[in-house]
Formats: structure tokens, sequence, C-alpha cells
């Protein structure tokens, strides 16, 4: 949001465009129905998006932006308030300050580097939902943790292919 | 130069943000003071809420919707049969009601309270993982409370969370969250079953290793805790796994009820009943 050294002239619009985009197809994919074999491993779209953009914008998506999308899925899924928001923010804060060095890692460390992240994400939130909520953390509960890690190269490709598209740098 | 001003300034962003989570958390797990601006977000939301369920309700139209004349005439067939299987079968029931209500008359019971049944349509279903809600379309104006029981027309769904205006919020019985008394039909054994997350699976906690459960045992609902009345059937066991060093043995169970299937539900209210009883008092009381 403050003037960008470094950066292109790239606007904020197509930016906020591209996120919009990409969360929205994340939250389609949240609620599609599944088979019962892939239920659990079904990965966390949101997260992965929220960690590409603070990846590959440190600058431009951080904390705020994540605690936004938190929010609007609170909303939408009649969450508590607050708890995803801080979740995804803590996402997007980690990945900020560690996007220079995940970005000099080859795709399998950068793997195992989202899988901490996201076990983060699900410890704080899950752990936030039984304080707030009642949830309680049942073992199926981490495994979609492996398949976040294991769509992970994949969805990075393709919102590679939107970032170049949408020519945001 | 850049970097530790940008360092700095995530910090700060974090931080800042890391606040707000945690008032709106106490807020909103304390009072109901967020409801109201939950509720005009979600309004504006809705386009995006209706756009993101077009693929699964594409999905759903294509399994349920398109098929061809012979299955209907099949399912007609089937519904024709069930019907009057049904039909004579409530004949014998009336007796049997009567029958029970003389016996009971005779043990000096309190007579068992008749539920006022509500037929609602699903508006939306949000099978999130961690969350298994419903909205259906009727609210505050349809007389729709906290804590009703909801059925459908094989078992037990669920219970009202949040009632608004023209639409109410069911969870499933199958939300991580959800746990609900039960007991087995079979012997009267009395324990809980719990969601997982999963459409199809429940959890049977809390059994010791010579509890009497077998695979294929009907839980229905117990009526311990007052939400959901006794008797509807809520899920059948699935299976039972003794683990020799563990103090219970693993149950899990699949629901009756076709939680992610049915288009109608059923809430059972108890409320509009006793209100009719204390009217009816009333008036019986006027005379003298």
């Amino acid at each position: 949001m403050s003037s960008m050294p470094s950066s292109g002239r790239s606007s904020v619009g197509s930016l906020a465009f591209a996120v919009s985009v990409s969360a929205f197809i994340a939250l389609v994919l949240t609620v599609v129905q599944l088979p019962n074999w892939l239920f659990y491993f079904w990965p966390d779209w949101i997260a992965i998006v929220v960690a590409y953009w603070a990846l590959v914008a440190p600058r431009r998506v951080g904390p705020f932006i994540g605690f936004i999308i938190g929010t609007l899925l609170e909303v939408l899924f009649v969450r508590k308030f607050g708890v995803l928001g801080l979740g995804l923010a803590t996402v997007a804060f980690i990945v900020n300050s560690t996007s220079q060095q995940l970005r000099a890692l080859s795709i399998w460390q950068q793997m195992i580097s989202i899988g901490v992240f996201i076990a983060i994400f699900k410890l704080l939130t899950g752990w936030l939902s039984g304080l707030v909520a009642g949830f309680t953390i049942t073992p199926e509960y981490w495994y979609s943790i492996f398949g976040t890690v294991l769509i992970w190269p994949f969805a990075y490709i393709l919102l590679e292919e939107l970032r170049r598209a949408m020519r945001i740098r | 130069m850049a970097n530790p001003f940008r360092k700095n300034s995530g910090w700060s962003q974090f931080a800042s943000v890391f606040v707000i989570s945690v008032v709106m958390m106490i807020i909103d797990s304390r009072t109901t003071l967020l409801n109201g601006p939950r509720n005009i977000l979600s309004v504006a939301l809705s386009p995006i809420q209706s756009l993101a369920s077009i693929p699964s309700a594409i999905g759903r139209y294509f399994t349920s919707s398109l098929s061809a004349e012979p299955d209907l005439q099949i399912s007609y067939d089937n519904l024709r049969n069930e019907y009057f299987k049904l039909k004579s079968e409530s004949l014998l029931l009336r007796t049997l009601q009567d029958e029970n209500r003389d016996l009971r008359a005779l043990l000096a019971a309190s007579e068992r309270l008749k539920e006022k049944i509500t037929l609602a349509e699903l508006l939306d279903v949000n099978l999130d993982r961690d969350n298994h809600r419903v909205s259906v379309g009727l609210g505050i104006s349809d007389g729709v409370y906290i804590g009703q029981a909801v059925i459908d027309d094989q078992g037990v769904i669920g219970q009202v969370t949040e009632v608004m205006p023209f639409s109410s919020i069911i969870v499933l019985i199958t939300d991580p969250g959800h746990a609900l008394p039960v007991q087995v039909e079979r012997n009267g054994l009395r324990t809980v079953v719990h969601g997982t997350g999963s459409v199809s699976l429940l959890r049977v906690p809390f059994l010791n290793q010579n509890s009497d459960i077998v695979v294929g045992d009907v839980l229905i609902s117990s009526g311990m805790g007052g939400r959901f009345p006794n008797g509807y059937p809520v899920a059948t066991v699935t299976d039972v796994k003794v683990v020799e060093d563990e103090a219970f043995i693993r149950v899990t169970a699949d629901p009756i009820a076709k939680l992610d299937r049915s288009n109608h539900v059923l809430l059972l209210s108890r409320q509009a009943q006793t209100d009719a009883e204390r009217r009816v008092e009333e008036l019986i009381a006027e005379p003298n």
C-alpha cells in the first residue's frame, strides 16, 4: 500500500482482482462435494492461495489481506469471528517474512516448508476454535496437511499462470 | 534500507491484526454483538455464496433430476408400494397408540409429549470439513427456536443453532463439534455419538470392552439432555473394534438420515406443543 521501491508499475487493481479470483476458486473447491476416501485429504485451498500470494507479492499481500479473506470466510461458513482471520494472517506473515528464503528453495524443500506452515495454521485455528466454539481436534483433522503439501507444486504452477496472464510482477 | 522497514511494517501489521482478531473472538464468543454485522455481510456476500455452490448444484442436478422415464416409473411404483405399506401400518399404529395411552394411565405415568412437525426446505448446504451446517428457509417469523431438533423421514439430522429472521442454521450430527445422547435399540445401552466431519461416519466413544454392542445395532436418540425427543433413529453401528491395550473399544456408526441427500427436513417443536397445552389448561381453568 506504500510506495514499492523495486517492483514495476503493475497496478494494485489487477493484483486485487487476481487475489479475489483465486480466493473465489479456492472457496468453490472448499465446498465441493467429495467422495469419502478423498474427504480428509482435501487440501486447504484458501491457505494455499494466501500462502502463494504472500510468497510472490510479499510487499502487498500480508497479514491484513489474510485477515480480510479469513473474515469473509467466517461469514460464508458461519464460523466464530476472528479464528480463520488470525490463522490466515499468521500464514501470510510467516510466508512474508521467509519469502526470500522460500523462493531460493528447491520444490521439495518448499513443499516441506509449506507443510510446516499449514500445520501451524491448522494447530492455531483448531486450538482457537476449540476455545471459542467447542471444536474438537480429531486425528483425521491433520490429514489435509498431506493433501495440501502434495497439491502445492501444481497449485503453484497454475497460480503462476494466472499471475503471468494478469501481468503482475 | 528497505528491508528492515518492510519487516517492521510486517510486524506491526501482524500485531494489529492479532489484536483485532483476539478482540473479535472474545466479543463473538461471549456476546451476540457481532451477529448484526455478520448478517449484513452475509447478505452482501450471498451472490458469492450462490456462485460458489453452482458447481456442486450442477453435480447434484445431473445425479438426481436427469433420470430416465423407466427409472421414474420404478421410483413411482416404489413410492406407491411404500405408501400403502405405511398406510396399513398407521392403521395398526392408532390402536397401539390407544393401548399405550391406557397402559400409561394405568401406570400413572405422564403422557408422552407429541411433537409438532414443521416442514422446511433446505436453502443452502455448507459441508465444509470442520463445520457441517445447512440452512433452511424458516426463521424467527415461523417460530423456529435455537435447540430445535431436526429430522428427515429416516432419522435425526441435527439441531438448530442460529435463527435469523427468515432462515436458520442447522448443525448436522456429523459436525465434529456435535454430540448426541443415544441408546442401543436392542438393549437400551446408553451412550453418546460424536460427529467426525465425514458425512457417513459417526464415532461412539467411551464404551468399555464388555459393552453389549454389535455391528448392525440401531442407535436411537435417548432423550437425555432434553434436546432431542427419544426414540428417533440416529445411526447403525458399522464397526466394532477391540484394541487390546485400550480402555475403550472403537465403535463407528453410519447415520441413518440422508444427511447429504434430502431437500426437505422436518423441525420438531416441543415448545409449540407446551404453549398449546398451556392454552388448553388456561381454557380449562377459566370456567372455575
